[in-house]
């Protein structure tokens, strides 16, 4: 591969990288500052600045947070602290944060406020939602979140299920993380944290490289070097030092593809046809753990090949256990009901079509098979803009094993989402990557607390919601995939927002930076939040989305918040290291609109304060504190106390990390435990979805109607809408796909000055014979176009991005939120992204990558009033002052 | 054009946007305009603003309200009286109730039915579950929920909230003037 190392080292920033690494933590670069003189006290709390939670010691002085270093004692992280992390003292004295309520007096986006108490937003926000939900429902009343992996992510949900409306979204959900939960849940039983995620902190056996038990890695469209520099792009550094091989998947040519064993530059939006081929691939070859997809996985099973279900032995005879799962027996040649786990008396057929009682069935595997069947290495290759012999060999390296897959964001972005985290588990499975020593599909025995600590204090109470209300939700049930995280589908919000059908969204509660980032499609979005009667964003600085606000709420920064925190059998405490101005947990915020709703005669918000009818979930309490010591309750603690005690272990680690779970005998059957699924084996055919489809199981207590066709059990291909094999490329040629960047964690931290001084503006990566092609040179400023819009990004020409494909990563300029643009049409590549059908049938997922575009150059250079040099930062760096005394708030104005 | 017109017509378009642009507050904005036709002292302004508020959750203060109005040149200030300018006049009219009122029975004359029957409902004051009640075909026979139709109505000036939907007056002059076409009971419509 051809690439100058000066530009990859431009390119990935990995200078930026390599600052934060544990190594690098000793003071070499940096003077000794006023934090190691006694009179600093040392604050042990966790970074939120992006999900990876990593520890921080905070020195804080007077009153004031000075210095920032990694943690040594937190496992995952070691010590290290990446830019984002560090960063934090310059968020926390940010000159522009949110110190007070403020009402809108000007028009929206003119900027102009007056402050009010916490007692005049809180009623004000209380009498509007209690005055929409009389007048027009509450499933008036939208609610949402993001921000990159809100630590209180199910708040929202929490109050709206409260406040019995069904309406409320993340721009990520469908399009970030819920796909892999969704089908990783439900593949076998994994929890939340059990789906291959590296930047959401599972994938977790990687961590262990020091036993060497992992021997490839296969990083799937994820980039760990960029999004997790101080946890899970120094473990993939780590398992390579330790001899693991590594397989990355990327359109790009991040660090991790520059130390891989094998790059895949994969075409955006085909991952899973690259799928089909491993799949192919691998029963063609006999790869896979025939024992394991014999004993644990249903593909023995026999399917009937027209209602798509697996055979019962209540299908077979008359009184059979419909529970019970049926095989064909090569030695009797006959259907045999096969008793959990597996019955050695019978030889199950794995392959094959079979006629029994006059129906058609097929083996799960015989039908896994058809499906693979025509992805040959060669049609992958010309779908995949692959060579199909660098295909081969990352197969092979693969199925060397022991191995695992870990996923990203990136495969959750276009509507082939649910069918990607799908191939991925069908590869694992069947190569019996699972549970045992250097695989990633693992569980952990936590006790099931490090879940319900660390979701603590916003469990979204879904008992509250009520069926009429649920069965309102905005595309719920063409979607029911998105039960899972108790989500409605944006695309179907917005068009209730623009048409008020099938019903009028009056209200918008937002929790999050800046949707107008975030959001595919976004001039769509501008144009309908208009409509709205009333809008409330809470954050810890404004944004483009405050400047159409109603009200401004301020947040606590990460350093001035308590929460619990996870990792590995441990539990810590992210403890606040200072308060500021009037800055509150959002928990707080939502606890005290349910409490006004409650006083104004809302009886689900009265309920939501008593613990018999919230029961098993805690219920909401006057201070966030209380709400800690609840959270915590759970190990027998009050939070003051949790904290003092803090880190916690859980269990040992020689019991919090097992192999083979599913070998373990339950106690109460006397049986193998298995996977928790119907069957209790791992469902590669995954008949579930089915389910999910037709009634909402296992996500409703009752059934919701239908959606308009079944939810497919096996992965398939989907050629993206905007193809560069369709019509549409002959005017915009180019793949557009994203992807993250070391010193941005999604949306967040734009308006950081030290971390816009690395990354001043949002690139464009375009492959030289692009360039040459459309007349535009390095560093030229370019105007980027879809068939939704067009905004600009400055040029890099790199070989680090395939020819036919462009790379962007989402952007805005705060500097300008006071201008027409509000900041968010200089620069913001989601102006360009999709948000019509087709959707991911199951989840709802439109497309934020794998679409087309067009890049010219722009005359006009760069957009008018952007800051790119460091001293245009100035304005936002915060000016020493005379000390500052620690501040604590009565509870009645926003607790501690 | 001369000069003065466009400026009028320019004033009026700001006039018209800036309204359009506040969803809750617009009809707010609208009866503060028709009443300063005449003039009006500050307190007539304020004890007006509190009768057509006195049920709603308003956003904001009547000062603030006349203060937007001021700015955009709708009302003058005059001494201690308010008076709807010439533009802010036009903007009356234009955007009347009973203009808006037929502009949504053009633009969705497939509800017709609905609409009217609607407002013949509140002309006695009916909370949101007496309308669901009565009229508990809606989503079957259209797709869409009632508050879909209350709050095209009320956009369009025909309900007014008072704690309960009621018909306003351009809303009953309305339903005298016609009459429901044929029932349209179980019909679906394309939406």
């Amino acid at each position: 591969m051809k690439i100058n190392r000066r530009d990859f080292l431009k390119t990935t920033a990995v200078t930026a990288g390599v600052i934060a690494t544990s190594g690098l933590t000793e003071g070499a670069l940096v003077k000794a500052a006023h934090a190691a003189e006694p009179q600093t006290r040392v604050v042990k709390t966790n970074c939120r600045n992006c999900t990876g939670d990593c520890g921080v010691l905070a020195h804080v002085r007077d009153g004031r947070v000075i210095k920032l270093e990694g943690n040594p004692e937190f496992e995952r992280s070691e010590g290290a602290l990446c830019t984002k992390g560090l960063s934090g003292i310059q968020a926390l004295y940010h000159p522009n944060r949110l110190k007070y309520p403020m009402e809108r007096v000007g028009a929206r986006g003119e900027n102009k406020w007056k402050r009010i108490s916490w007692d005049e937003a809180i009623d004000k926000i209380a009498q509007k939602l209690m005055e929409v939900r009389k007048k027009y429902g509450a499933e008036a009343v939208l609610g949402s979140t993001g921000g990159g992996g809100n630590p209180n992510f199910f708040s929202v949900g929490r109050f709206l299920d409260t406040f019995d409306s069904p309406n409320w979204f993340e721009p990520g959900a469908a399009q970030c993380y819920m796909p892999r939960t969704l089908t990783f849940m439900m593949m076998c039983g994994m929890g939340i944290g059990g789906a291959p995620s590296l930047g959401d902190s599972s994938c977790l056996e990687a961590y262990f490289y020091r036993e060497k038990t992992m021997r490839c890695f296969v990083i799937w469209g994820t980039a760990p070097s960029y999004h997790g520099p101080s946890q899970a792009g120094r473990v993939i550094a780590e398992i390579r030092a330790y001899g693991a091989k590594t397989v990355v998947i990327d359109p790009r040519f991040t660090p991790d593809a520059s130390k891989a064993d094998i790059w895949l530059p994969i075409r955006p939006g085909t991952d899973v046809a690259l799928q089909l081929a491993w799949i192919r691939y691998i029963i063609d070859k006999k790869h896979y753990d025939s024992d394991f997809v014999l004993r644990w996985t249903n593909l023995p099973f026999l399917v009937n090949t027209k209602t798509k279900m697996a055979m019962r032995e209540s299908d077979l005879k008359s009184g059979g256990d419909k529970d019970t799962f049926v095989v064909w027996d090569a030695k009797t040649k006959s259907a045999k009901a096969m008793q959990y786990p597996y019955d050695e008396k019978l030889s199950p057929a794995l392959e094959g079509r079979y006629t029994v009682n006059g129906i058609e069935y097929k083996t799960g595997f015989q039908l896994l098979k058809e499906r693979a069947e025509p992805w040959t290495l060669k049609r992958a290759g010309e779908t995949c803009w692959l060579n199909p012999d660098d295909i081969e060999r990352a197969i092979k390296l693969y199925v060397a094993g022991p191995a695992g897959i870990g996923l990203g964001v990136a495969t959750d972005q276009n509507p082939n989402s649910t069918q990607a985290a799908q191939g991925v588990g069908v590869l694992d499975m069947i190569m019996g990557n699972v549970e045992k020593p250097g695989t990633v599909l693992q569980r952990y025995n936590d006790k099931g607390l490090a879940g319900q600590l660390t979701a603590g204090t916003s469990t979204p109470l879904a008992h509250f919601l009520s069926e009429k209300q649920l069965n309102k939700r905005l595309g719920g049930i063409e979607h029911k995939g998105m039960l899972h995280w108790w989500t409605a589908h944006p695309s179907s919000i917005l068009e209730a927002i623009k048409t008020g059908k099938p019903y009028p969204l009056k209200v918008w509660i937002e929790r999050s930076g800046n949707k107008l980032g975030t959001v595919a499609n976004t001039y769509e979005w501008a144009e309908a939040m208009k409509k709205f009667e009333f809008i409330v964003h809470m954050y810890m600085y404004p944004t483009s989305f405050s400047m159409n606000a109603d009200i401004l709420l301020p947040l606590n920064e990460w350093l001035e918040s308590d929460a619990v925190v996870n990792s590995f059998n441990k539990l810590y405490a992210r403890q606040a290291a200072t308060h500021l101005f009037e800055t509150v947990n959002e928990a707080w915020v939502w606890a005290r609109i349910a409490k006004r709703c409650g006083e104004l005669g809302h009886q689900g918000c009265k309920d939501a304060f008593d613990p018999a009818k919230t029961a098993p979930e805690a219920p909401y309490y006057d201070t966030y504190e209380e709400q800690l010591s609840a959270c915590v309750s759970i190990v027998g603690m009050t939070w003051d106390e949790y904290k003092k005690r803090a880190p916690i272990e859980i269990n040992p680690m020689n019991v919090w990390r097992t192999y083979y779970n599913y070998k373990e005998i339950d106690p109460k059957t006397g049986k193998p435990r298995g996977f928790d699924t119907p069957t209790k084996k791992c469902e590669v055919y995954l008949e579930s979805f089915i389910e999910l489809g037709r009634t909402g199981k296992p996500f409703t207590t009752y059934p919701l109607p239908p959606a308009s066709k079944d939810y497919d059990p096996l992965p398939y291909f989907i050629e993206p809408e905007e193809s560069p094999n369709k019509p549409i490329a002959k005017n915009f040629p180019l793949v557009m796909t994203n992807g993250r960047l070391p010193v941005w964690h999604h949306c967040t931290l734009r308006n950081i000055p030290y971390l816009r001084e690395i990354f001043p503006v949002a690139e464009i990566w375009v492959n030289p014979v692009d360039a040459k092609k459309y007349g535009v040179s390095q560093g030229d400023w370019v105007w980027v176009e879809s068939l939704r819009g067009k905004t600009r990004a400055r040029a890099l020409l790199t070989e680090g991005i395939a020819p036919g494909v462009v790379y962007m990563e989402r952007f805005w300029n705060p500097e300008n939120i006071e201008t027409s643009t509000q900041g968010w049409k200089e620069m913001n590549v989601n102006i360009l992204s999709k948000n019509t059908p087709p959707f991911n049938d199951v989840c709802g997922t439109y497309t934020l990558r794998g679409y087309q575009v067009k890049i010219y150059k722009a005359p006009e250079g760069a957009p008018e009033g952007v800051w790119i040099k460091p001293k245009q930062f100035q304005p936002w760096m915060q000016q020493p002052s005379a000390p500052t005394p620690i501040v604590t708030l009565k509870n009645s104005s926003g607790g501690k | 054009m001369p000069n003065n017109q466009i400026q009028f017509d320019a004033v009026a378009g700001i006039i018209t946007r800036r309204i359009e642009e506040e969803p809750a507050s617009k009809n707010i904005l609208y009866s503060i305009l028709k009443f300063c036709i005449e003039c009006r002292t500050i307190e007539d302004v304020a004890a007006y603003f509190e009768k057509i508020t006195q049920n709603s959750a308003t956003l904001h203060s009547c000062g603030t309200y006349v203060s937007w109005l001021l700015k955009l040149n709708a009302i003058e200030r005059t001494d201690s009286l308010f008076k709807t300018t010439p533009e802010g006049t036009v903007i009356v009219n234009e955007l009347s109730y009973a203009n808006r009122l037929k502009a949504l029975f053009e633009k969705r004359p497939e509800f017709r039915n609905y609409f009217i029957k609607i407002l013949q409902a509140c002309v006695e004051p009916k909370s949101k579950d007496d309308l669901e009640e009565m009229f508990d075909d809606v989503y079957k026979a259209t797709g869409l929920y009632l508050s879909y139709f209350t709050a095209e109505l009320e956009d369009a000036g025909g309900l007014v909230w008072m704690g309960k939907w009621k018909t306003t007056d351009d809303g009953t002059a309305l339903i005298t003037a016609v009459s429901p076409n044929e029932d349209i009971k179980g019909e679906m419509y394309e939406n």
